[in-house]
């Protein structure tokens, strides 16, 4: 892997991935070590949060198609060796505030139809909490998907805010949170049971009760500026560059 | 009967001893005394006489027997007989017969017994009684001596796999003296305790881990009391690296078996907090946001600090056993690396020297301790398990802070924050960058 070609970004634009179980086996304790080791390495770069957890769904049973994909990764982290996180120094604004941008790729999972949800979370700018999951149960529309991704990244939220009140930094204005369904917002802030939303877990109403306390603001945001839409789906690559940027993962050497 | 039977009449006769009353016992029945109830004897048969055993349908058809012609030679502690089969010379046990004790098998008309006895055990399914049978064949190793429910033997096949490759041992030794399977060791780490003892550097580095223990006052030497048991020890040793990849230090560690340890009884509980790495982010957000300085604390051996609450007993370390005493096992104080409760233990400790200090816990994360100071301005500890990052709004307070743990705890103060958790920090001109 020493000599191969680098990529610029580190998953296919729109590729999907099932089982592939009719293709031929791979070592999969080697395909376990580089799942294990890229795992570790997301937790400095955001950017490939998302394509490892694609390759992480395979490790039971690891196939030829993933280990390419999982390579393609690797090929990536070659070009962007020296990409780290950016934490800005010192204070563009006296308050601190907390964003969270939350987003959910209906569908996203073609064996079970499940959906993805993502978040990151933002302190004065510079990127400190991220996720990319595969959603617990099947949603119905793109709108449950994005309602029950909010509801996690709401826990997070919350958690956060906690931390940073013991830790005597106190954030002025609730955490917001950054959705670019509104009709999504609209449920979590009317308490109207429609009839296309009557059935979703109760738990997932967490939020509601979350927003009516005023815990937290939920804020429409368009789909441009939605930086967790890179941890739901694989981007073309000059938006990936963008949200890329925009999270804060940049080339050290440049600075 | 012939003599064969030997073993099994002592059964038997052991079988409706323990059945009948005795004077040792008062007319109790040995049984009844050791069970509590009185066992039944309507099943006793006379030794050695004919009996049928019923065919379950299954196994015949329509025309043929219903019953096989069997010699009763005891019992079967599941309340079945055991019969023998003087035709197929094969030894069943079955609940389905009826026994006529009035006759006998005639045993002089019977040919000579060929040396290789084929036998099978019939059990009978325990689930179902009309004797659903399951038998296997097993082949008697024993040809001298006939005793004919010998051992089942079982014939050992090497791996199918393994065919195409000559096999030998893991620790077999060729003509040279040399060991046939060599592994290279990979960068050169020893594993074998003996070939280290000849190395200086590694010798150094044993020594210097025992220094640390004793420093510490980890263990005293004492005799194993009866009933306890103790917990072997072995080296491990480790080349540590530089960020760029050159030695930097050879690291011996005495580490405990504690896979040998059992919960409950050695230990109890096992889990240690340590900070989440979002959380170790938002600490270096918020350092950066004040310009305060992130300092990275390392505690040298820390496991070693955790006082046990439970008694453990450990061997004393290959190559460094004490002459004369060599019987006699480490009584440990304080954590070894290994034992199960070894990182809450560590935990425990160092959690309440920051109490000391007047450092408190965060209570939404164990991992982060938080000092207020009187000027409003704070010191903020993120813990994972041996490295502290210390940073506050007073770089006095810090260094205060610094100096009573090193009070403590023997530490290595790495300075401004480099290189946590395998994650390099990169202060640059007006921003740390984290890769």
């Amino acid at each position: 892997m020493e000599s191969c070609n680098t990529v610029s970004n580190p998953s296919e634009t729109n590729s999907k991935l099932d089982e592939c179980i009719k293709e031929e086996k791979v070592d999969s304790t080697m395909f376990k070590q580089i799942v294990g080791s890229l795992r570790y390495l997301c937790n400095s770069r955001p950017d490939i949060c998302y394509s490892v957890s694609i390759i992480s769904k395979f490790m039971h049973d690891p196939r030829k198609s993933h280990l390419i994909v999982a390579k393609r990764i690797l090929r990536y982290i070659k070009g962007t060796i020296d990409f780290g996180l950016l934490f800005p120094y010192g204070a563009q604004s006296e308050v601190n505030e907390l964003i969270g941008y939350s987003d959910s790729y209906w569908c996203g999972d073609l064996t079970d139809r499940r959906s993805t949800s993502g978040y990151v979370f933002k302190f004065n700018d510079a990127a400190i909490s991220w996720c990319t999951k595969k959603q617990p149960v099947t949603a119905l529309s793109s709108c449950e998907a994005e309602y029950i991704a909010r509801t996690f990244a709401t826990c997070q939220a919350l958690w956060l805010d906690s931390v940073m009140k013991e830790l005597k930094c106190e954030v002025i204005k609730p955490p917001t949170l950054k959705i670019d369904n509104k009709s999504a917002i609209n449920l979590a802030k009317n308490p109207i049971s429609h009839g296309r939303s009557k059935h979703i877990e109760t738990r997932f109403h967490f939020i509601r009760e979350q927003v009516t306390n005023g815990m937290i603001e939920l804020h429409y945001c368009p789909i441009e500026l939605q930086l967790a839409d890179g941890f739901t789906k694989a981007v073309k690559l000059d938006r990936f560059e963008f949200l890329r940027k925009e999270l804060g993962v940049l080339d050290v050497m440049q600075l | 009967m012939p003599h064969k039977f030997w073993g099994e009449a002592v059964t038997t006769a052991a079988y409706i001893l323990n059945k009948c009353p005795t004077k040792k016992l008062k007319l109790k029945v040995p049984e009844e005394v050791w069970c509590g109830r009185k066992p039944s004897v309507k099943h006793f048969k006379v030794f050695g006489s004919l009996c049928y055993k019923h065919i379950p349908d299954a196994r015949r058809s329509k025309l043929e027997d219903k019953s096989e012609i069997m010699i009763l030679i005891g019992y079967h502690p599941t309340g079945a007989y055991k019969l023998y089969n003087p035709v197929t010379q094969k030894v069943h046990i079955c609940r389905d017969v009826i026994v006529n004790e009035a006759e006998k098998w005639k045993w002089e008309s019977e040919p000579e017994y060929s040396s290789e006895i084929k036998q099978s055990y019939i059990y009978p399914d325990s689930s179902d009684e009309s004797g659903d049978e399951e038998d296997y064949e097993v082949i008697a190793d024993d040809q001298e001596e006939i005793i004919v429910p010998a051992r089942p033997h079982r014939n050992r096949q090497a791996p199918v796999r393994l065919t195409d490759y000559e096999v030998t041992p893991d620790d077999a030794v060729n003509d040279e003296g040399d060991l046939i399977h060599f592994a290279l060791l990979a960068d050169a780490e020893p594993i074998n305790y003996k070939e280290v003892l000849k190395t200086d550097v590694w010798k150094r580095a044993m020594v210097e881990e025992l220094l640390s223990i004793e420093r510490n006052k980890t263990w005293e030497l004492v005799n194993l009391p009866d009933k306890k048991k103790k917990i072997d020890v072995k080296w491990v040793f480790k080349v540590k690296l530089n960020p760029d990849g050159q030695v930097s230090k050879h690291k011996a560690r005495l580490v405990s078996r504690g896979f040998l340890q059992n919960q409950g009884i050695d230990y109890n509980e096992v889990f240690a907090p340590v900070a989440r790495i979002e959380t170790v982010r938002l600490v270096t957000v918020i350092a950066c946001k004040y310009k305060w300085l992130l300092y990275h604390l390392d505690v040298k051996s820390a496991f070693l600090n955790g006082p046990l609450e439970e008694v453990v007993f450990v061997s004393q370390p290959l190559g460094f056993e004490i002459a004369g005493k060599e019987n006699m096992v480490y009584k440990l104080h304080k954590a070894l690396y290994g034992l199960k409760q070894a990182p809450i233990a560590w935990n425990k400790k160092i959690d309440q020297v920051l109490f000391q200090i007047g450092v408190k816990k965060c209570s939404v994360e164990f991992g982060v301790y938080v000092q207020k100071l009187s000027d409003g301005g704070t010191v903020i500890i993120c813990l994972y398990v041996d490295d502290l990052l210390i940073t506050g709004s007073s770089t006095s307070e810090v260094e205060k802070v610094k100096e009573k743990l090193k009070l403590e705890f023997e530490m290595t103060d790495l300075g401004e924050l480099s290189f946590f958790l395998g994650m390099e920090f990169v202060k640059l001109k007006a921003r740390i960058v984290m890769y």
